[in-house]
């Protein structure tokens, strides 16, 4: 299984290599997103291979193919845009340290995979559409109108199967067996772990010695304090996705890619590598589960509004308008096309509704309250941040944590709606599902504060020099030290450099 | 003075959110991961794991009944047994719906003895249509 596993992650690297270097640089988040890259496409597989002909082998590796040829068109048509000659200085030994402890945790956090457990969901909806996608365009357009395959949700996205389908066709492995689904499982595990380690080298990119204040404190130390938040931050989050990291199923895979693109996006300074992350998290968070296709297109949304505001010119802020109206675009195809199609309705959506709507929000405020209890915590610290940390945050070139509160309250509301407005037995359907489908509200917290540490660190690491260099201010009268007795004049005392 | 006392406050805050932070990542981690929830998790484990122990045997033993083209229909004592039926071989029998017709019908129902698996036998009656 082990020799399986490394095939399969070894395809989807291959495919994802060249698109991940040319959106995310030459830069070591890269190694964490280029088999999410290879995954994505694996979707857009699953996507062409339901719309036109043909199974999700050849549409793979007919995309694979074509992103590869685009990225090096684009490279040898425009020089300046070959990541090799704008991602200059990024492997420092503070990232590469950090990024050490960030994946020894990520490891020890998937030690679960060690065992088969396919998760009843995994098997049932999330591995097993798979194997309509490597049976060809035929059998998933029959499956889709199928009312025998509705336990299955044949609408819901097909991120997780594609990406276990490419390793049953990589390593020649009978479809459906029970080989096959320990494989989704880790398969699914395995994106899991490179979604986090992408998740917790953002967090080593909050404070780096680009943006730090001059300090006392060697990068080393600023380094190390970076190092154990993240740390931290991955264990928290793998600790509160508990089984779901390592049974299959598509809830965390899709939070964590969704995490990271708005830690990339929307938080870290504004540049083409941040927003090619962000895109790669984006276009993973958005083909796996519908919550988080609704919540990729907020992440696109902010991310459009944020790059178009720094674009410094009207051309580059139509450009960030009209990419993010593609990025909408590239997110609605699979929901459009299996409308289109007719697909068999969502079983939870659809028929006669259980219950008044009234009694079903009720229940769900009440589930969700249960498991919630980080966010107004995060809520605190997030306004204790703006009120003291505002201008450490924005000298460290990070965007308003106010978008990630937006993301989460879209999130949070799409998944309400749905129960609330759903027809399933709001009370059992709440006890099946609400634990893993707050998940994203509950790392958005888990981030929030994290990031506000890690700017607190900072402000805490150089302030003693700060302080110490702080510019003169003239004061026309009162009290105090003058900044200067003299107006700057030479041969009078001053103050000390 | 006054900036000076501003920044000393702004120092204790930035401390005081750092501790927090700390504190707050620190319990999410060490309780999420503690004895008592990893025991609960491994419950729910093996009750998976025993879900897919069905689930592979009805897989092995639906193959021996009917090939993957065969228009199949599914019948269970009950929703549970049409639900591990569907888990079973969705991933490469032809399932039809019932209003449609199917060369063979699999009928999963409890009980014991040679081919069972997991206090259930599954049988297929042919119908001889296509």
């Amino acid at each position: 299984m082990t020799a399986d596993v490394v095939r399969t992650v070894v395809v989807l690297s291959l495919a994802g290599a060249l698109p991940s270097m040319a959106l995310a640089g030459v830069r070591p988040v890269a190694l964490a997103v280029t088999p999410l890259s290879g995954a994505a496409i694996a979707a857009l597989a699953s996507t062409c291979c339901l719309a036109i002909a043909g199974d999700l082998w050849e549409w793979f590796v007919v995309l694979a193919a074509l992103a590869a040829a685009a990225v090096l068109a684009v490279w040898a048509v425009r020089p300046g845009s070959r990541p090799w000659s704008r991602d200059a200085g990024e492997w420092s030994w503070p990232v590469l340290g950090g990024m050490a402890v960030v994946i020894a945790v990520v490891v020890w956090s998937l030690r679960g995979l060690s065992v088969p457990d396919v998760g009843f969901d995994a098997r049932m909806l999330w591995v097993l559409r798979g194997a309509w996608f490597v049976h060809g365009h035929g059998v998933a357009r029959g499956v889709l109108t199928n009312v025998s395959y509705q336990f299955a949700e044949p609408s819901f996205p097909p991120l997780i199967g594609s990406a276990a389908g490419i390793g049953w066709v990589a390593n020649g492995m009978e479809v459906g067996s029970a080989a096959s689904f320990r494989l989704g499982q880790i398969v699914v595990g395995v994106l899991n772990g490179c979604a986090l380690v992408a998740l917790g080298t953002a967090m080593l990119r909050v404070s780096t010695s680009a943006t730090r204040r001059t300090g006392h404190v060697p990068d080393w130390v600023a380094g190390v304090a970076a190092a154990v938040v993240a740390a931290l931050l991955c264990t928290a989050a793998a600790g509160s996705a508990g089984r779901y990291l390592t049974n299959g199923f598509a809830d965390a895979p899709w939070v964590f890619a969704a995490a990271f693109a708005v830690v990339f996006g929307l938080f870290l300074p504004v540049s083409p590598s941040n927003l090619g992350v962000a895109a790669v998290g984006v276009a993973v968070a958005g083909q796996i589960k519908l919550e988080g296709t609704f919540t990729a297109g907020a992440v696109v949304v902010l991310l459009s509004l944020r790059y178009a505001w720094a674009a410094p010119s009207r051309r580059g802020r139509v450009a960030a308008v009209v990419a993010g109206g593609a990025g909408l675009a590239a997110l609605a195809a699979w929901p459009i096309l299996a409308s289109a199609l007719h697909a068999v309705p969502d079983a939870d959506t659809t028929g006669p509704r259980s219950g008044t709507i009234d009694g079903r929000l009720h229940a769900t405020v009440d589930a969700f309250g249960g498991h919630l209890h980080l966010v107004p915590v995060a809520a605190v610290v997030a306004i204790v941040g703006a009120l003291v940390l505002r201008g450490s945050r924005r000298q460290l070139g990070l965007g308003s944590d106010l978008a990630l509160w937006l993301v989460m309250a879209c999130n949070l509301v799409v998944v309400a709606g749905t129960y609330v407005f759903g027809t399933t037995t709001i009370r059992v359907w709440l006890g099946v599902s609400v634990d893993r489908v707050v998940l994203f509200a509950v790392v958005m917290a888990l981030v929030d504060v994290a990031v506000w540490s890690l700017v607190a660190v900072d402000l805490l690491l150089s302030e003693g020099t700060r302080v110490f260099h702080r510019p003169p201010v003239p004061r026309p009268s009162g009290g105090g030290t003058p900044a200067a007795l003299d107006g700057g004049r030479p041969g009078v005392l001053h103050q000390p450099p | 003075m006054a900036g000076l006392g501003a920044s000393r406050l702004s120092r204790w805050f930035a401390a005081g959110v750092v501790v927090s932070g700390i504190a707050v990542l620190g319990t999410v981690a060490v309780h999420t991961t503690s004895a008592s929830t990893l025991a609960a998790q491994a419950v729910q484990r093996s009750a998976d794991q025993a879900n897919e122990r069905l689930f592979d045997c009805l897989s092995d033993r639906a193959h021996q009944l009917v090939s993957p083209s065969e228009p199949v229909h599914i019948r269970g004592d009950g929703l549970e047994q049409v639900i591990y039926l569907e888990g079973s071989i969705a991933a490469w029998a032809s399932l039809t719906p019932g209003d449609q017709p199917a060369s063979v019908t699999l009928d999963l129902a409890s009980g014991s003895g040679p081919g069972s698996c997991g206090g259930f036998v599954l049988t297929a009656e042919h119908t001889g249509r296509p």
